[in-house]
Protein backbone atom coordinates (compact mmCIF):
# COMPACT_ATOMS: atom_id res chain seq x y z
CA UNK A 1 0.00 0.00 0.00
CA UNK A 2 2.64 2.57 1.00
CA UNK A 3 4.81 1.64 -2.21
CA UNK A 4 2.84 3.92 -5.15
CA UNK A 5 2.76 6.94 -2.84
CA UNK A 6 6.95 7.18 -3.17
CA UNK A 7 7.25 6.33 -6.73
CA UNK A 8 3.91 8.46 -7.82
CA UNK A 9 5.81 11.08 -6.01
CA UNK A 10 8.98 10.08 -8.34
CA UNK A 11 6.93 9.99 -11.41
CA UNK A 12 5.22 12.93 -11.01
CA UNK A 13 7.66 15.34 -9.96
CA UNK A 14 11.06 14.25 -11.36
CA UNK A 15 12.81 17.66 -10.27
CA UNK A 16 11.87 16.43 -6.50
CA UNK A 17 14.92 13.71 -6.69
CA UNK A 18 17.16 16.42 -7.24
CA UNK A 19 15.74 19.00 -5.08
CA UNK A 20 15.72 16.25 -1.95
CA UNK A 21 19.94 15.82 -2.20
CA UNK A 22 20.09 19.39 -0.95
CA UNK A 23 17.17 18.79 1.66
CA UNK A 24 19.12 15.60 3.15
CA UNK A 25 22.32 17.86 3.34
CA UNK A 26 21.12 21.07 4.90
CA UNK A 27 19.24 18.43 7.71
CA UNK A 28 22.38 16.23 8.45
CA UNK A 29 24.10 19.97 8.86
CA UNK A 30 21.43 20.95 11.20
CA UNK A 31 21.66 17.91 13.09
CA UNK A 32 25.60 17.95 12.78
CA UNK A 33 25.61 22.15 14.56
CA UNK A 34 22.82 20.72 16.87
CA UNK A 35 25.32 17.74 17.96
CA UNK A 36 27.95 20.63 18.18
CA UNK A 37 26.02 22.86 20.24
CA UNK A 38 25.01 20.30 22.86
CA UNK A 39 28.68 19.38 23.12
CA UNK A 40 29.60 23.07 23.98
CA UNK A 41 26.94 23.61 26.01
CA UNK A 42 27.14 20.71 28.24
CA UNK A 43 30.77 21.38 29.27
CA UNK A 44 29.69 24.70 30.15
CA UNK A 45 26.95 23.82 31.96
CA UNK A 46 27.68 21.08 34.36
CA UNK A 47 31.37 20.53 34.62
CA UNK A 48 31.83 24.05 35.17
CA UNK A 49 31.95 23.36 39.04
CA UNK A 50 34.15 20.40 38.57
CA UNK A 51 36.68 22.28 37.39
CA UNK A 52 36.22 25.28 39.40
CA UNK A 53 37.27 23.61 42.27
CA UNK A 54 40.62 22.43 40.14
CA UNK A 55 40.81 25.92 39.75
CA UNK A 56 40.49 26.64 43.55
CA UNK A 57 43.13 24.07 44.49
CA UNK A 58 45.32 25.02 42.04
CA UNK A 59 45.39 28.75 42.91
CA UNK A 60 46.03 28.08 46.56
CA UNK A 61 49.58 27.73 46.37
CA UNK A 62 50.32 30.73 44.55
CA UNK A 63 47.87 33.05 46.38
CA UNK A 64 49.26 31.88 49.99
CA UNK A 65 53.20 33.51 49.25
CA UNK A 66 51.47 36.81 48.59
CA UNK A 67 49.13 36.52 51.61
CA UNK A 68 50.18 37.41 55.39
CA UNK A 69 53.21 35.75 57.00
CA UNK A 70 50.84 33.46 58.63
CA UNK A 71 50.08 32.13 55.11
CA UNK A 72 53.81 30.91 54.32
CA UNK A 73 53.44 28.32 56.79
CA UNK A 74 49.78 27.12 55.35
CA UNK A 75 50.99 27.08 51.81
CA UNK A 76 53.87 24.30 53.22
CA UNK A 77 50.66 22.09 54.14
CA UNK A 78 48.93 21.61 50.82
CA UNK A 79 49.33 17.92 49.62
CA UNK A 80 52.29 17.59 47.37
CA UNK A 81 50.95 16.79 44.18
CA UNK A 82 49.22 20.35 43.78
CA UNK A 83 52.30 21.87 44.23
CA UNK A 84 54.45 19.18 42.22
CA UNK A 85 51.68 20.13 39.41
CA UNK A 86 51.33 23.92 39.81
CA UNK A 87 54.58 25.90 39.88
CA UNK A 88 53.36 28.82 41.93
CA UNK A 89 53.47 32.37 40.65
CA UNK A 90 52.87 32.02 37.57
CA UNK A 91 48.98 31.59 38.15
CA UNK A 92 47.84 35.08 38.17
CA UNK A 93 45.03 35.23 37.20
CA UNK A 94 43.38 32.08 36.63
CA UNK A 95 40.49 31.38 34.82
CA UNK A 96 37.71 28.54 34.49
CA UNK A 97 37.57 27.55 31.01
CA UNK A 98 33.89 28.39 30.34
CA UNK A 99 34.47 28.84 26.64
CA UNK A 100 31.72 30.95 25.35
CA UNK A 101 30.54 30.05 21.87
CA UNK A 102 31.67 31.94 18.48
CA UNK A 103 28.33 32.47 18.04
CA UNK A 104 26.04 33.24 20.27
CA UNK A 105 22.60 31.58 20.01
CA UNK A 106 19.69 34.15 20.28
CA UNK A 107 17.43 34.41 23.06
CA UNK A 108 20.57 32.04 24.87
CA UNK A 109 22.37 33.95 27.70
CA UNK A 110 26.35 33.10 27.83
CA UNK A 111 28.06 32.31 31.33
CA UNK A 112 30.56 34.74 31.85
CA UNK A 113 33.73 32.63 31.92
CA UNK A 114 34.46 32.57 35.82
CA UNK A 115 37.89 33.68 37.11
CA UNK A 116 39.91 34.06 40.50
CA UNK A 117 42.94 36.36 40.69
CA UNK A 118 45.22 37.95 42.49
CA UNK A 119 44.76 41.72 43.06
CA UNK A 120 47.12 44.47 42.99
CA UNK A 121 46.89 44.98 46.49
CA UNK A 122 47.42 41.62 46.93
CA UNK A 123 43.89 40.33 48.18
CA UNK A 124 42.41 37.22 46.03
CA UNK A 125 39.62 38.05 43.93
CA UNK A 126 37.24 35.54 42.82
CA UNK A 127 33.98 36.32 40.31
CA UNK A 128 32.25 33.68 41.76
CA UNK A 129 32.42 35.17 45.13
CA UNK A 130 30.47 38.17 43.26
CA UNK A 131 27.34 35.82 42.38
CA UNK A 132 23.99 37.50 43.15
CA UNK A 133 25.06 40.93 42.35
CA UNK A 134 25.29 42.55 39.12
CA UNK A 135 29.22 43.16 38.00
CA UNK A 136 30.76 44.89 35.68
CA UNK A 137 34.36 43.63 34.50
CA UNK A 138 36.77 46.59 33.09
CA UNK A 139 39.23 45.81 30.71
CA UNK A 140 41.84 48.53 30.66
CA UNK A 141 45.54 49.71 30.43
CA UNK A 142 47.38 52.59 31.38
CA UNK A 143 48.04 53.86 28.35
CA UNK B 1 39.17 55.08 33.35
CA UNK B 2 39.18 57.79 35.97
CA UNK B 3 35.47 58.18 34.23
CA UNK B 4 34.61 54.76 35.72
CA UNK B 5 36.14 55.58 38.92
CA UNK B 6 34.29 58.34 38.88
CA UNK B 7 30.93 56.46 38.18
CA UNK B 8 32.12 54.11 40.09
CA UNK B 9 32.80 56.39 43.15
CA UNK B 10 29.42 58.40 42.68
CA UNK B 11 26.70 55.86 41.88
CA UNK B 12 27.84 51.50 41.09
CA UNK B 13 29.39 51.24 44.95
CA UNK B 14 26.00 52.78 46.41
CA UNK B 15 24.01 50.71 44.28
CA UNK B 16 25.58 48.01 44.81
CA UNK B 17 27.27 46.91 41.14
CA UNK B 18 30.43 45.09 42.03
CA UNK B 19 33.39 46.62 39.59
CA UNK B 20 36.62 44.47 38.50
CA UNK B 21 39.89 46.30 36.53
CA UNK B 22 41.64 43.96 34.31
CA UNK B 23 44.30 46.03 32.97
CA UNK B 24 46.94 43.90 29.98
CA UNK B 25 48.29 44.76 27.00
CA UNK B 26 51.50 45.99 26.65
CA UNK B 27 52.15 47.37 29.98
CA UNK B 28 53.53 46.16 33.11
CA UNK B 29 52.19 45.24 36.85
CA UNK B 30 54.30 48.38 37.98
CA UNK B 31 52.50 50.80 35.51
CA UNK B 32 49.34 49.69 36.03
CA UNK B 33 50.01 49.92 39.81
CA UNK B 34 51.12 53.51 39.39
CA UNK B 35 48.32 54.40 37.38
CA UNK B 36 45.85 53.43 40.26
CA UNK B 37 48.00 54.91 42.51
CA UNK B 38 47.67 57.86 40.52
CA UNK B 39 44.35 58.10 39.42
CA UNK B 40 42.50 56.81 43.06
CA UNK B 41 40.97 53.84 41.13
CA UNK B 42 39.25 52.05 44.41
CA UNK B 43 38.03 49.10 42.93
CA UNK B 44 39.81 46.16 42.78
CA UNK B 45 42.29 45.50 39.98
CA UNK B 46 44.00 42.76 38.25
CA UNK B 47 46.99 42.53 36.35
CA UNK B 48 46.25 40.11 33.89
CA UNK B 49 50.56 39.86 31.94
CA UNK B 50 48.96 37.22 29.30
CA UNK B 51 45.64 38.49 28.57
CA UNK B 52 44.12 35.54 30.03
CA UNK B 53 40.53 37.05 30.81
CA UNK B 54 40.96 39.16 27.76
CA UNK B 55 40.91 35.97 25.90
CA UNK B 56 38.75 34.57 28.15
CA UNK B 57 35.80 37.39 27.29
CA UNK B 58 36.75 38.01 23.57
CA UNK B 59 38.16 41.16 24.28
CA UNK B 60 40.84 42.47 21.82
CA UNK B 61 40.56 46.13 23.02
CA UNK B 62 40.69 48.88 25.89
CA UNK B 63 38.40 49.72 27.02
CA UNK B 64 36.23 47.32 27.07
CA UNK B 65 33.40 46.26 29.71
CA UNK B 66 31.24 43.09 30.33
CA UNK B 67 28.45 43.23 32.31
CA UNK B 68 27.38 40.28 34.75
CA UNK B 69 23.98 39.88 35.69
CA UNK B 70 23.34 38.96 39.50
CA UNK B 71 23.38 35.26 37.87
CA UNK B 72 26.69 35.02 36.58
CA UNK B 73 25.90 35.70 32.94
CA UNK B 74 26.88 38.19 30.35
CA UNK B 75 24.24 41.23 29.98
CA UNK B 76 25.83 43.38 27.87
CA UNK B 77 29.44 43.84 26.80
CA UNK B 78 30.34 47.19 25.02
CA UNK B 79 33.87 48.67 23.96
CA UNK B 80 35.49 52.30 23.00
CA UNK B 81 33.77 55.53 24.55
CA UNK B 82 30.34 53.69 24.65
CA UNK B 83 31.69 51.86 27.80
CA UNK B 84 30.21 54.97 29.75
CA UNK B 85 27.03 55.00 27.90
CA UNK B 86 26.53 51.14 28.62
CA UNK B 87 27.22 51.48 32.44
CA UNK B 88 24.93 54.66 32.57
CA UNK B 89 22.11 52.70 31.00
CA UNK B 90 23.07 49.96 33.26
CA UNK B 91 22.09 51.77 36.46
CA UNK B 92 18.91 52.90 34.28
CA UNK B 93 17.92 49.49 33.89
CA UNK B 94 18.63 48.58 37.66
CA UNK B 95 16.71 51.32 38.91
CA UNK B 96 13.86 50.32 36.91
CA UNK B 97 13.75 47.03 38.15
Amino acid sequence: MDAPIPSHHHTRNPARHSRRRPAILASALVALLALAVIGCANPAAQPATVSYESTVQALIPSIAPTASPDAAAVATEPPAPTAALQPAATLRPTYTPRPLPTRAVEGERQPAPLFQAVLLDGGEFDLADTLGTPTLVVFWAPW
Amino acid sequence: MPAVQSLYADELEAAGINVVGVSQFNTTEADTSAFVAGNGLSFPNIYDEQALLASAYGVSGVPSYAFLDRDGFIAHTSSGARGVLLIQSLLNELQDE
